[in-house]
């Protein structure tokens, strides 16, 4: 290990020489020549032959990191403990409270207090339920934390006792010495996701707005109850056509949400429901709705007489959210109980439920004419806009044989839009489609390009036949090599086909692609 | 980039993502140098320097500063226990980069840069005549910019024997070099 490690005086003057001639300032050569010409001149070309990255990647890895920062400082600094639900103000009951961590940097390098303070309700505490139950609790919660090489330790005990009369009673021992580096925190939780203080925080509305029908309620329910004392319902008796909702106020404290992937979950009871579900998005700042990612149980929609069950949503929270909202959602007549909502951060083993909202092609709808759409191959065939053919009230654009058809008509649009948001995405592309007397075939499809365009792959379903409006959906990979895509319907054969609604949105990788 | 000013900004980085910039704008070209360097190919290299820097963002915050130096000491561990680790599973041993995959030279490269890219692959190419503990060395000082102190730190070894290698180690590129009539002057490459 040590061989010649005996430095002679050249040796020290040779090291001196490197020394100076590496005394280099942001990667720029010192001009000057040391005293030994000819190793200052080495030195300075073993310097310049130093590999050096793309600019591309040094860019891409520099945003993942920062991504993965931000991530992980909301991970460390959430907030560390918090008031115990169904707290009684006035009792004598003690809770934790922790400072807000926000990972700001004056709090850098700062320790964390968690202290003992008498049980007030304020605004910064969330609720975190512990059970709800009448009878006497003990509840004892030790939290080890991982530690930095050897250095910091922190226990932090609480130890809870609920007594029916004054429900929670908190005693507290913890007191943070070091950097809260490893520190897991549950998610913050909205107030009074278990109906408990009426409906605070909860707003009952309709489609119908302040002129609501007769037959239609809502607010809390103290007979039909998941947990505790109420819950809340919504009831619909009325044949009118209606969507009820009740939601909570939005969450707008979310920098302990943000790049995290959030499951929701709800207990929900169903009587005689023609269409319940839950709902929860993830919005972007600005006026409006502005959604980025969101769930509405798509494809799971409660419906008939069930009896409390768990369900839950799961979406990833992008960094640029600025309020994320949830709530339930009845449509149609019958009667539905929502309870014990909660919050909680998984990790990317769980599969999201929800999808990811991507920007969309220009005119997708057609609501500019064809303006981004071409026409283009064989002969025989027509294309246009159909305002008497509609979908969903809106109007759309067809391809149509017209004479003696050679190959196919084609109505495509060319995609310019942000790509870079659909890179390594798995992608769902959704769109109505109607086909009247296809004889051979009408394609739905979407066709991705590399660079110089290159084929990446065509995705395709085909239609035949006379078919009413139908929701088409074709999922598939967006390359981290594209550089664009195309989509539309083409037509081979006799025959028209329409197209409409066409939407692209990110869903989770374990959504099956189309062959 | 000073000791004060880079031990706060290791503090400030865990959070501040202005800081982080800072540190990852400073220590990228040099890390990136070293693992390519070591391991050859640019994608491994890629993959090995994103890993590394995927870490310190993990770890930063059980990090602690001990002295000067001792974030890049930390950094560069990292990546050497990376590459290392590359080598085990590619059951290899630290291959020497070729002259041929160095050099790359893009189609629209002036003369001068070509001639200097030649110039650098071809000291590449010396450095990997060296025992590739000497290799380690040099390519820690030359492309990493880290002191003996830190390039012991790296290695586990005595600084004493870091200053040896490096001694030894630029010694034989000068005799070779001179030996092979490539004048180690190169006026018009620098100029």
């Amino acid at each position: 290990m040590n061989e010649g490690n005996d430095l002679t005086a050249q040796d020290k003057e040779m090291l001196q020489i490197t020394e100076r001639n590496l005394s280099l300032k942001d990667g720029m050569l010192d001009q000057s020549e040391g005293e030994d010409d000819r190793l200052g001149s080495l030195c300075k070309q073993l310097v310049m032959a130093a590999p050096q990255a793309d600019k591309d990647f040094r860019a891409e890895l520099e945003a993942r990191l920062l991504t993965r920062l931000e991530a992980s400082s909301i991970n460390r600094y959430g907030v560390v403990a918090r008031e115990v639900s169904g707290a009684v103000a006035g009792s004598s009951a003690r809770l934790v409270k922790s400072r807000a961590w926000d990972g700001s940097k004056q709090q850098v390098g700062k320790k964390i207090e968690v202290l003992e303070l008498p049980l007030e309700p304020e605004e910064d505490l969330v609720a975190v339920p512990l059970g709800g139950g009448r009878r006497w609790r003990i509840l004892t919660l030790a939290a080890s934390v991982v530690l930095a090489v050897g250095v910091l330790t922190m226990l932090l005990l609480v130890t809870v006792s609920h007594a029916p009369e004054n429900r929670v009673s908190t005693s507290v021992v913890a007191r943070v010495t070091t950097m809260p580096t490893t520190i897991k925190a549950d998610l913050p939780q909205p107030s009074n996701l278990d109906f408990e203080k009426g409906m605070e925080g909860w707003n009952f509305n309709s489609n119908f707005g302040n002129t609501p029908p007769p037959g239609l309620e809502g607010g809390i329910d103290q007979a039909v109850v998941h947990s505790g004392a109420t819950s809340g319902f919504i009831k619909v008796q009325t044949n009118v056509n209606i969507m009820a909702f009740l939601d909570h106020t939005p969450i707008t404290e979310v920098v302990a949400y943000k790049g995290k992937r959030v499951r929701l979950s709800a207990y929900v009871k169903t009587q005689g429901a023609e269409g319940v579900n839950l709902w929860l998005q993830a919005d972007g700042s600005g006026k409006g709705f502005n959604p980025l990612a969101y769930d509405v149980m798509r494809g799971r929609v409660i419906v008939g007489t069930s009896d409390w069950k768990k369900y839950e949503l799961v979406i990833d929270i992008p960094l640029e959210t600025a309020s994320i909202g949830f709530g339930i959602i009845l449509t149609g007549q019958g009667a539905a109980w929502l309870d014990d909502v909660r919050f909680e951060a998984v990790d990317t083993s769980v599969a999201t439920t929800g999808v990811t909202v991507l920007p969309q092609p220009s005119n997708s709808g057609f609501g500019d004419a064809l303006q981004g759409w071409d026409c283009c191959g064989g002969s025989g065939y027509a294309a246009g806009i159909d305002n008497g053919v509609r979908n969903n009230g809106n109007v759309s654009a067809y391809v149509k044989a017209v004479g003696r058809t050679v190959g196919f008509g084609n109505l495509m649009h060319g995609a310019v839009t942000d790509i870079e948001a659909y890179k390594g995405k798995r992608v769902r592309m959704s769109a109505y489609v109607k086909t009247q007397g296809v004889e051979q075939k009408a394609s739905l499809y979407v066709n991705i390009d590399g660079p110089n365009y290159k084929d990446l792959g065509l995705v395709a379903q085909e239609i035949s036949g006379t078919n009413d409006w139908k929701l088409y959906e074709m999922v598939f990979d967006m390359p981290a090599e594209a550089v664009n895509f195309s989509f539309g319907v083409n037509l081979s054969g006799n025959g028209q086909v329409w197209l409409n609604g066409v939407h692209f949105e990110g869903v989770d990788k374990t959504v099956p692609l189309t062959r | 980039m000073n000791l004060e000013d880079e031990q706060a900004l290791v503090e400030q980085a865990q959070h501040d993502p202005q800081a982080f910039r800072q540190l990852y704008a400073f220590y990228f070209p040099k890390l990136y140098a070293y693992v390519r360097y070591r391991v050859g190919k640019r994608q491994d290299a890629k993959d090995l320097v994103g890993e590394t820097f995927l870490r310190v963002v993990t770890e930063l915050g059980k990090f602690r500063w001990r002295a000067d130096g001792s974030f890049a000491a930390w950094l560069f561990r990292i990546a050497h226990n990376l590459v290392s680790n590359f080598f085990r599973q590619q059951q290899r041993v630290g291959k020497n980069v070729t002259w041929e995959e160095m050099g790359e030279i893009p189609d629209n490269t002036l003369l001068l840069e070509e001639l200097a890219v030649q110039q650098s692959a071809y000291i590449l190419k010396l450095v990997g005549t060296l025992s590739v503990r000497r290799q380690e060395v040099i390519t820690l000082k030359f492309f990493g910019g880290l002191k003996n102190r830190e390039i012991a730190q790296v290695l586990g070894l005595d600084e004493r024997t870091v200053a040896s290698h490096l001694c030894r180690g630029l010694e034989d590129l000068q005799r070779k070099l001179l030996a092979e009539g490539q004048g180690i002057e190169m006026p018009h490459l620098l100029e």
